[in-house]
């Protein structure tokens, strides 16, 4: 065990080097499996019963039959020469086949009464081109025969006919590549007279393979899955889930190898095997993967930490998997029945290489990659320590370009940057839900409503804002809901559900430019413009509807943040005793006059921290004329929303 | 499976209503007219004249509680020729929120997918190829359900078990051919999962989905007098999907691929479809003034093919050529793409869409503009056409009797 350890620890590409090697051989012993399905291939070839049956099917025609059922489109369809033909030459050409031992049919007869009626000629062992003669032959017979000499090829009213084969095995190797060899025959020799279908035990062995060994498939498939989801879930890792498969696909590569090198046929029984192995396997990935998150959240030296989970849980492992695979192992000794053979063989195989896996590659492979789901948390507690966020919090940052902070820097000269600062948090409470009216006004007055029910939260330890925003009115944007969660290092994530999709969109978050669904403000006056992304210069000081206010202007830092806001520059009025915005000029990409802001009612919504919110607030295009005002209702801050309102669940929420 | 579900609807409704009290329910819809040069039967000279009421109705009780969600159409498509009215209910069911779960019994849309327009994961719900609706949105409509769900944030997990089939309605107008549709009698066989993920840099997800397949295989029956009879029967398909959706820039990226598998085994019988893979992938980028350019790519693969010509009966050479159109499969690969631009002016008051589907193999491809004017808060004009263009044995080719061109007027309440 400490061997592993230390392999893992200090010599992981020797690890992955061997790991590969193996997989390689692994791969070349599966491409040799073989399909097939055989009843005798379940018992050793000695048995007197295989014995007698192979004289049986050396000596006659064969034990194992396979029908034709020839299907002609109208009465008396069996008595054309065009049919019969078709099915004597589909018989001849499969009685090349050495596993064909004999074949028979209505052209038989046919060949045969024509052959007597002409002096036992060969010259008329054919089948006739008349059809009326056909049909004179077979009354003729039926005069002198008995009523049900034909009943087994062919029917009452001569529409379907039989073809009978003996096949000297019942190999679905065989009979699989034999199957499709007669339907091409069928589909190429009958005609438009006539179609063919295939039965018997044989045919129905080749249903029952491609079925059964299909579906067994499907289900190591499925359980992968399972346990790929399981383990997702457990460890809230995808890649967890990943990881904890690599095992049991090292198992399932190495019992298809040792079918391959060794002649196993893939079959029923095999297939189950391989399907049970996955299962058995499934869970000594996960107990290493739990003890090693164990011991590295107890912080110290990381290779101890392995260490000690080697020792505990990588022991275990391979006990259980010992003590399994030796229980399994005993069935290797069911002396005569090679299915309770493969099932000891198989097993025992599948639980040590996926134990060995477990306990090498697995964790080499953790190691490597150093997942969050292991190595998160690691010497630390767990978020608990998370810092507050500084009283600020966001709320529906709609004002993003005026909004502006109260806080208590009064004392002092500011600089515009410790203004803006102060502006960019003056909204920001923990978290706050409103309802909001937006009317959409034309130039020549005319009016449209948007309503809207919004959540906002700050992320924890950060001045990032989430914010969920739905649309409740009208009718046709009804149900429409947007998610955004901000992040101050990198673009921020922007959903956008629609109702009428039934569907969530992901957003690109630099569209920052494009008008919020229809309205005057654009998705980045929305979320909000980041103070880092600008440069801030004080131009003065001005009395606006009575408060003194700072004006500031702040132009893109970088020419980016221009293209991505549309703004080329923006001035601000920030008022000097609460640092709220009610005043702001945005100007476009060509230095023009866009749009205007105004924000009224302002009220303080979080006394303790010198919060303010902006009631009224509208923004008006100078260059359509066109103007939108949002008015904020039942506006509530600190009301405890919760962290999963920020989620596609939520986002979804139908009503 | 025979259900009144206009009643059913009704009983919902009802029971949602006076259950608890709802804490509030809502209902809104709209009334349509419209014209169309030609209806989406494919059928020649036929146009349409349709009139339509589409109501829409939801509650709950409060956060945790229980909540229903209802929504139909009644239409007339032939109004001044006295047309025969028709209803659907497209979503009736109930809801219950409990902790980390979330379930919904009843008719319910499941619309499953990443990429734009074509979806090949998206088997649960029915789609009316037929509806004269500008909005393909608009043409899907759910199936009966139990579905759980469960959130483990950032990950979601489906449970869905779906004991109705509703198939799809295609314009199967062929000159010459009658169809007569088998539906399957065990349709309680049919169930989907989900594994999503939303919330990281990626968005992805993983699905199964285990049941019908909505749309039919053709079988050769007979010929007379009257044409060719087809036999029009549904098959299990087994959809085993994923997708991906993420953001760079100004671009978006979204993929999506599934592997179908049908009851053919070895491709041998031409009847049925064959398993194929099909895979699209493409992405978006937003230029400034509400100007959006999506472009994808599409990729199919049918496996074990085999062509329509390898069959030496010439009606059932036929048949299988329409099955293999129909489905999409008439090669053994096919490369195509698809585009959609959308511009909108005067805040969102005006959109211009022009989208497209193209398949290399045949050049066929399809054209459809769209011009939507929100003329008042509840007033919306739209206007546009259906190109349909190609050879004759290709999928848009054969649509060729769909061409249209129309005018809807709708009211909003």
């Amino acid at each position: 065990m400490s061997a592993c350890a230390n392999a893992v620890i200090n010599n992981r590409p020797r690890v992955f080097a061997v790991s590969l090697v193996l997989l390689a051989v692994f791969a070349v012993g599966g491409a040799r499996v073989k399909v097939d399905n055989a009843t005798k291939g379940g018992f050793y070839g000695n048995l007197k019963e295989l014995r007698d049956d192979d004289k049986y099917n050396g000596w006659m025609a064969g034990a194992n039959p396979m029908y034709l059922l020839i299907e002609g489109k109208a009465e008396d369809a069996m008595k054309e020469p065009a049919v019969l033909k078709g099915m004597e030459s589909i018989q001849r050409e499969i009685e090349k086949d050495p596993m064909v031992g004999k074949t028979v049919s209505l052209a038989d007869y046919i060949k045969r009464i024509n052959m007597a009626m002409n002096g036992d000629s060969k010259e008329f062992d054919k089948i006739p081109d008349d059809k009326n003669l056909i049909a004179q032959y077979l009354f003729l017979y039926s005069t002198s025969g008995e009523p049900g000499d034909f009943d087994t090829v062919v029917d009452n009213g001569y529409k379907n006919a039989s073809v009978t084969i003996f096949l000297k095995t019942d190999s679905s190797a065989f009979t699989d590549a034999f199957v499709q060899k007669v339907r091409r025959l069928g589909a190429d020799r009958l005609g438009p007279y006539a179609t063919m279908r295939i039965g018997g035990g044989a045919s129905s062995g080749t249903a029952l393979n491609e079925v059964l060994v299909h579906e067994k498939m499907l289900n190591i498939a499925q359980i992968m899955a399972v346990v790929f989801i399981i383990s997702s879930l457990v460890f809230r890792s995808a890649l967890a889930g990943g990881l904890v498969l690599v095992p049991l696909v090292v198992s399932v590569a190495a019992n298809f190898a040792v079918m391959g090198f060794f002649g196993i046929p893939m079959e029923i029984a095999t297939s189950t095997i391989s399907a049970m192995a996955v299962g058995l396997g499934a869970d000594y990935a996960i107990y290493l993967a739990f003890r090693m998150r164990e011991e590295l959240r107890k912080g110290g030296d990381e290779k101890l930490a392995v260490m000690r989970a080697f020792s505990t849980a990588g022991k275990a492992d391979l006990l259980v998997a010992a003590s399994v695979g030796a229980g399994y192992f005993i069935l290797v000794f069911s002396y005569g029945f090679n299915i309770h053979f493969w099932l000891g063989l198989l097993i025992s195989i599948a639980m040590v290489t996926s134990a060995f896996a477990s306990i090498t590659i697995f964790p080499a492979l953790i190691l490597a990659l150093r997942p969050k789901f292991i190595f998160e948390g690691n010497g630390s507690k767990e978020d608990d320590d998370a810092t507050e966020p500084s009283a600020a919090a966001a709320v529906l940052a709609i004002i993003a370009g005026l909004a502006l902070t109260a806080s208590t820097a009064g004392a002092r000269e500011l600089s515009a940057v410790e203004i803006m600062k102060a502006n960019f948090s003056v909204q920001k409470v923990a978290d706050s839900e409103s309802d909001a009216t937006f009317r959409l006004v034309t130039q020549t007055g005319e009016e449209r409503i948007r309503k809207t029910h919004g959540v906002a939260k700050l992320i924890k330890g950060t001045t990032d804002n989430m914010q969920l925003v739905r649309f409740v009115a009208p009718p046709d944007i009804k149900g429409t809901t947007t998610l955004s969660i901000e992040h101050s290092d990198k673009d921020d994530d922007i959903w956008i559900y629609l109702p009428a999709l039934k569907k969530t969109r992901r957003l690109v978050s630099s569209n920052k430019k494009d008008s919020f669904v229809g309205t005057d403000f654009s998705y980045g006056d929305v979320i909000g413009h980041r103070v880092e992304d600008w440069n801030h210069k004080l131009l003065r000081s001005e009395t606006v509807d009575g408060a003194d206010c700072y004006v500031l202007e702040s132009t893109p830092a970088r020419p980016s943040v221009g293209e991505d806001s549309g703004y080329s520059k923006r001035v601000g009025w920030i008022r000097k005793d609460d640092f709220v915005a009610i005043k702001g000029e945005m100007y476009g990409e060509d230095g023009t006059l866009l749009k205007q802001f105004f924000a009224g009612d302002i009220k303080e919504t979080d006394a303790a921290n010198k919060k303010f919110q902006a009631m009224r607030i509208e923004s008006r295009n100078v260059q359509t004329g066109h103007k939108t005002v949002i008015t904020f209702e039942n506006f509530r801050a600190k009301v405890g929303i919760k962290d999963e309102m920020f989620t596609a669940r939520y986002l979804e929420k139908d009503f | 499976m025979e259900i009144k579900w206009l009643k059913v609807a009704f009983v919902i409704f009802f029971i949602a209503l006076c259950a608890d009290g709802a804490a509030f329910a809502e209902t809104d819809g709209s009334v349509r007219a419209s014209y169309w040069s030609a209806s989406k039967m494919n059928v020649p000279n036929s146009d349409a004249d349709s009139a339509s009421a589409w109501l829409r109705s939801s509650g709950s009780s409060g956060e945790n509680g229980l909540g229903y969600h209802a929504e139909g159409w009644a239409r007339n498509d032939d109004v001044f020729r006295r047309g025969v009215g028709k209803a659907d209910l497209l979503e009736g069911y109930l809801s219950l929120t409990s902790g980390d779960w979330d379930f919904r019994a009843g008719r319910k849309v499941l619309a499953w997918g990443k990429a734009d327009g074509i979806n090949p994961t998206d088997n649960l719900s029915r789609r009316d190829y037929t509806l004269l609706t500008p909005d393909d949105a608009d043409n899907r409509s759910g199936s009966s359900a139990l579905a759980a769900f469960y959130n483990a944030e950032p990950y979601r997990f489906s449970f869905i078990w779906t004991p109705e089939f509703r198939q799809n309605v295609l314009p199967l107008g062929v000159a010459g051919i009658t169809f007569a549709e088998n539906m399957p009698l065990d349709t309680w066989n049919q169930w989907a999962t989900k594994m999503e993920s939303t919330g990281g840099k990626v968005d992805w997800s993983l699905s199964y989905f285990d049941g019908w397949d909505k749309n039919p295989n053709f079988a050769f029956k007979s010929v007379g007098l009257g044409g060719i009879l087809v036999g029009e029967s549904y098959g299990r398909l087994r959809s085993l999907g994923a997708d991906a959706a993420t953001t760079a820039g100004r671009y978006g990226f979204r993929t999506e691929a599934a592997y179908l598998s049908t009851d053919s085994l070895d491709g041998s019988n031409p009847y049925l479809k064959n398993n194929s893979l099909f895979v699209v992938a493409g992405g978006d980028r937003s230029f400034d003034g509400d100007f959006n350019v999506n472009i994808q790519y599409l990729f199919k693969e049918v496996f074990n093919y085999q062509s329509y010509t390898a069959q030496p009966n010439p009606y059932v050479m036929n048949v299988v050529k329409i099955q293999q159109i129909v489905a999409g499969q008439l090669y053994a690969v096919q490369n195509g793409a698809t585009a959609r631009i959308n511009k909108k002016w005067r805040n969102d008051t005006i959109t211009a869409e022009v989208s497209g589907v193209w398949w290399a193999t045949q050049g066929d491809f399809l054209i459809r503009p769209r011009l939507i004017w929100r003329a008042t808060e509840s007033l919306v004009l739209t206007l546009g056409a259906d190109t349909y263009e190609g050879p004759k044995d290709s999928f848009f080719g054969m649509l060729k009797n769909s061409d249209t061109v129309f005018g809807e007027l709708r009211i909003n309440f």
